[in-house]
């Protein structure tokens, strides 16, 4: 009984892990995350926060100008 | 497209081989080691290894319950690792094999060796001599070791007024650490199993011909 | 840079461009987006950080009892509990008066109480000995006993603090590389829940002695159902997310976001049932056990912690990752080669040699995934070394980032046999174990914590001279524990290998390097009693509200009033009178 759930644990997680790796990696390159790796690495930048912009400091340094604040002023008018 | 597949495969057999290799491999390997018949040191025929029964059995959950394995490991490692100096230190007279550890739930290999190796143990420390320096040491430590890193275990022993006579089993504990005269140190069931333990601990009770080198 | 150019330039609201305008729109909707993102995880990541921070404070507290016991076997606990509780009565209502005062500083104020507490600490020290002539019984007893507090401290880091910090990192990092808001925040607060009572059970469990002796699985086996259980949940979690994302590009972050969410489960699950439920014979169990421990590093903490430092670094100086290709490259061969990695812990022991070998050969291809995230880290910095002035998370991240290539670098070498003759079985590994779990992990999550925490209460922290001296403590005191260990495990292996050194000798010549260890570990441990106030005051809403592109919103009546009258007053009691 004990080498049974031995063996079922560890079979059965190399088959549903192993085949979730597989898929994993399968669906990637069919949905094509692997093409254009200039895009991709510039997924986790927005508008308000571009290439370029710094967003972190202390909260009592003096804002420099990459952390100038142009969206707050923006939304203030809008 | 073939190409990926194959790609996929490979992926799929390093990412699985892991398993198979670390987890699985040894399981269907060692899982069904077996004890052997062989000859102790003093020429008796038995059965090694053979599990732990009664009191040794308790003091082994002692020993867990209190995290030894922290600073004691229990293998001796061949005599081409490490300059082989576990066995000149004369921890063990051969290296540990699997088959040692057949009965070991859970198994105390250990990683870390703060205090000597405890493997055999009972071989340096044996009969009643042993257990009464086992007792003591336990008590304290830097009594028998001066030095000795070790904490004290004295919470596994009770410290009493002494009625009429003075127990048979009191430590004979000397300077700092003896308790203020009418009062005598005796261990508990627990120190007592855990001694046991210690003075039946011994992994090289027999030569095994996979330990040869 | 063309965009970012034309944004500094054109958004001003005096320029009444057309173009201007949709792109001020553009980020007002993205800042809208992130912020309704940000604020979606704000209760469950917030309860997971809770629940580490104050397992923190307690592996801390007992990490540093451990360290003590080892040079002074004899050091009893309940000293330091008496102090602890008797100072804090002291000094609480001073402490209070201090609070109210109107015409201090909140850095006068956190200097003040501290010092408040350690007058008390020290009337009291000086009281007991020499006044009341207090004396504790003579034996600690046995919950206080070094193997027991070692269980403790190692279990309430592994799974007290890294853990629940990872899943707040995960709770914060998914949704938002996902742009989609967290979904189930119930579920996920029940599962911080179930995982701090199960935590609270295996720690009361240990300390009783029920302690299992199985390195990383110490917890009674009443506690990993609770476990599972709480994982099972995150995970759940994670693929649902997953199908909801609005981000077509899955960001390398998430990869290993994903990853780790997955591994984890699977692998405490297995290495329970074939050590704890249904323990395989002998030394199998060996195997498996350091197969897993090695593991949670490798496949949990790794991946968060390099993960986040993937998103960390680029997003705070505004530049993407180095090579996005070698990213990738470094994921998968992670994912393929660590597991391959734990067996060196048991090198010379009694498993089949091949074992060892064949864990190796994983090792050294461990390289592979190291140097990719080491260049991608550091050549992505490269430039913008300035920015660690200013920013508190980039600090902690970027020593974390280092630490992660010289850690996994050595950790290499480690596994080699010829090196492993003399570290193994010494303090040398106990030095690399916390360059792992604490220089890489740890202060990559502290990193992470500086800028999540503020985009999810909209309060910034109170104290940069806090956050400063949180970063000095626990850098110097990493760095102090991991060389005094590291010198100290040399001699040590060096000295065990040669048979005619008396063992006892050897253990004297540790306690110079293990009483450094205590004092690195005590900077260490009050470096998170500083985090530990800095998260609670900005729980507590103390100090200035949150302003910028993070954290969209209007000014509050109140500020807009001060600004018109030109008040002097404090961005902090502004934010008090808004109220």
């Amino acid at each position: 009984m004990a080498d049974f759930i031995v063996y079922a644990t560890v079979l059965g997680s190399i088959v549903f892990f192993g085949g979730a790796a597989i898929l994993a990696m399968a669906w990637s390159f069919r949905n094509g995350q692997f093409e254009n790796f200039h895009k991709s690495s510039r997924s986790i930048f927005d508008a308000d926060e571009p290439v370029g912009r710094v967003t972190d400091r202390f909260p009592d340094a003096p804002r420099s100008h990459g952390t100038k604040n142009s969206s707050s002023e923006a939304s203030h008018r809008s | 497209m073939d190409r990926t597949v194959t790609l996929l495969l490979g992926i799929t057999l390093t990412f699985a081989s892991s398993w198979l290799g670390l987890v699985f491999a040894p399981y269907v390997q060692m899982n069904n080691v077996q004890p052997i018949k062989g000859t102790t040191d003093d020429g008796v025929e038995e059965m090694y290894p053979r599990p732990l029964e009664g009191e040794a059995a308790y003091g082994r959950e002692v020993y867990i319950a209190n995290g030894c394995m922290y600073c004691h490991s229990q293998q001796i490692r061949s005599e081409h690792f490490g300059n082989g100096a576990d066995i000149k230190r004369n921890w063990g007279v051969r290296r540990t094999v699997q088959r040692d550890y057949i009965y070991e739930k859970p198994i105390l290999l250990g990683t870390m060796r703060t205090g000597p190796d405890l493997a055999n143990v009972a071989r340096r420390w044996s009969g009643q001599g042993g257990k009464d320096w086992n007792h003591l040491h336990l008590y304290a430590p830097r009594m028998m070791m001066p030095g000795s890193l070790m904490p004290s275990f004295a919470f596994l022993y009770e410290k009493r007024r002494i009625t009429g006579e003075p127990s048979a089993d009191a430590l004979k504990l000397q300077g700092e650490w003896a308790p203020e005269p009418g009062y005598e140190i005796v261990p508990t069931p627990q120190a007592k199993a855990l001694v046991e333990y210690l003075s039946v601990l011994d992994h090289n009770r027999i030569m095994l011909p996979e330990a040869q080198e | 840079m063309a965009a970012s150019t034309v944004v500094n330039g054109l958004t001003s609201p005096n320029v009444s461009n057309a173009d201007a305008g949709a792109l001020a729109e553009e980020q007002c909707r993205a800042a809208k987006e992130r912020a309704a993102i940000d604020s979606a995880s704000r209760l469950p990541a917030l309860a997971w950080l809770a629940g580490a921070t104050f397992w923190l404070l307690w592996a801390s507290f007992f990490g540093l009892v451990t360290s003590i016991k080892m040079h002074i076997p004899w050091f009893d606990v309940r000293v330091i509990m008496e102090l602890g509780i008797i100072s804090t009565l002291l000094s609480v209502p001073l402490m209070v008066l201090i609070a109210r005062s109107k015409n201090l500083s909140l850095d006068a104020k956190i200097g003040f109480c501290t010092f408040a507490f350690v007058a008390a600490a020290a009337l009291w020290l000086v009281l007991r000995t020499w006044v009341f002539d207090i004396r504790w019984s003579e034996h600690g007893g046995a919950w206080q006993t070094f193997g027991r507090t070692r269980m403790t401290h190692l279990s309430l880091i592994g799974y007290g603090w890294g853990t629940q910090a990872g899943i707040a990192g995960i709770l914060w990092l998914v949704p938002r590389l996902s742009r989609t808001p967290l979904i189930y925040p119930n579920a996920l607060i029940a599962a911080a829940a179930i995982w701090n009572v199960g935590i609270f059970a295996g720690v009361i469990g240990i300390l009783a002695g029920l302690g299992t002796s199985v390195e990383w699985l110490d917890f009674p086996p009443f506690v990993p159902p609770f476990l599972i259980v709480s994982l099972a949940i995150v995970a759940a979690w994670g693929i649902v997310t997953f199908t909801r994302r609005q981000e077509s590009h899955v960001y390398v972050t998430l990869w290993y976001c994903f990853g780790a969410m997955f591994w984890m489960p699977w692998l405490y699950t297995v290495a329970v049932i074939i050590n704890i439920y249904s323990p395989a014979t002998g030394v199998v169990q060996s195997a498996c056990n350091w197969w897993f421990a090695h593991n949670v590093l490798g496949l949990w903490l790794t991946p968060i912690g390099v993960g986040a430092a993937y998103y960390i670094i680029p997003k705070v100086i505004g530049r993407p990752v180095y090579s996005y290709y070698l990213s990738i490259i470094g994921f998968w061969s992670l994912a393929l080669f660590y597991s391959w990695a734990g067996m060196h812990h048991l090198i010379g022991g009694p498993i089949p040699p091949w074992m060892v070998s064949a864990s190796t050969v994983g090792s050294m291809m461990m390289f592979i995934p190291v140097i990719a995230v080491g260049v991608n880290h550091h050549m992505t910095m490269l430039g913008h070394m300035g920015q660690l002035r200013y920013s508190p998370s980039l600090r902690f991240v970027v020593f974390g980032a280092i630490t992660y290539t010289a850690v996994s670098a050595q950790g290499a070498i480690e596994a080699l046999r010829e090196f492993s003759e003399v570290a193994h079985f010494t303090n040398y590994t106990v030095g690399h174990a916390h360059l792992g779990a604490y220089g890489f992990f740890t202060m990559i999550m502290f990193g992470v914590f500086y800028y999540m925490v503020p985009r999810l209460t909209g309060q910034e922290w109170a104290s940069s001279r806090l956050i400063r001296l949180h970063f000095w403590l626990c850098s110097v005191g990493i760095v102090i524990y991991f060389t005094s260990l590291s010198i100290s495990g040399w001699f040590e292996g060096r000295q065990m290998n040669n048979p005619d050194y008396p063992f006892i000798q050897k253990m004297s010549n540790e306690l110079p390097w293990l009483i450094c260890r205590s004092i690195g570990g005590a900077m260490m441990s009050l470096g998170h009693v500083a985090w530990a106030i800095l998260f609670v005051l900005n729980i507590c809403g103390v100090g200035s509200r949150r302003e910028g592109p993070t954290f969209f919103r209007e000014k509050t009546s109140a500020e807009v009033e001060a600004e018109l009258n030109g008040s002097t007053a404090t961005p902090a009691e502004v934010a008090l009178a808004s109220r």
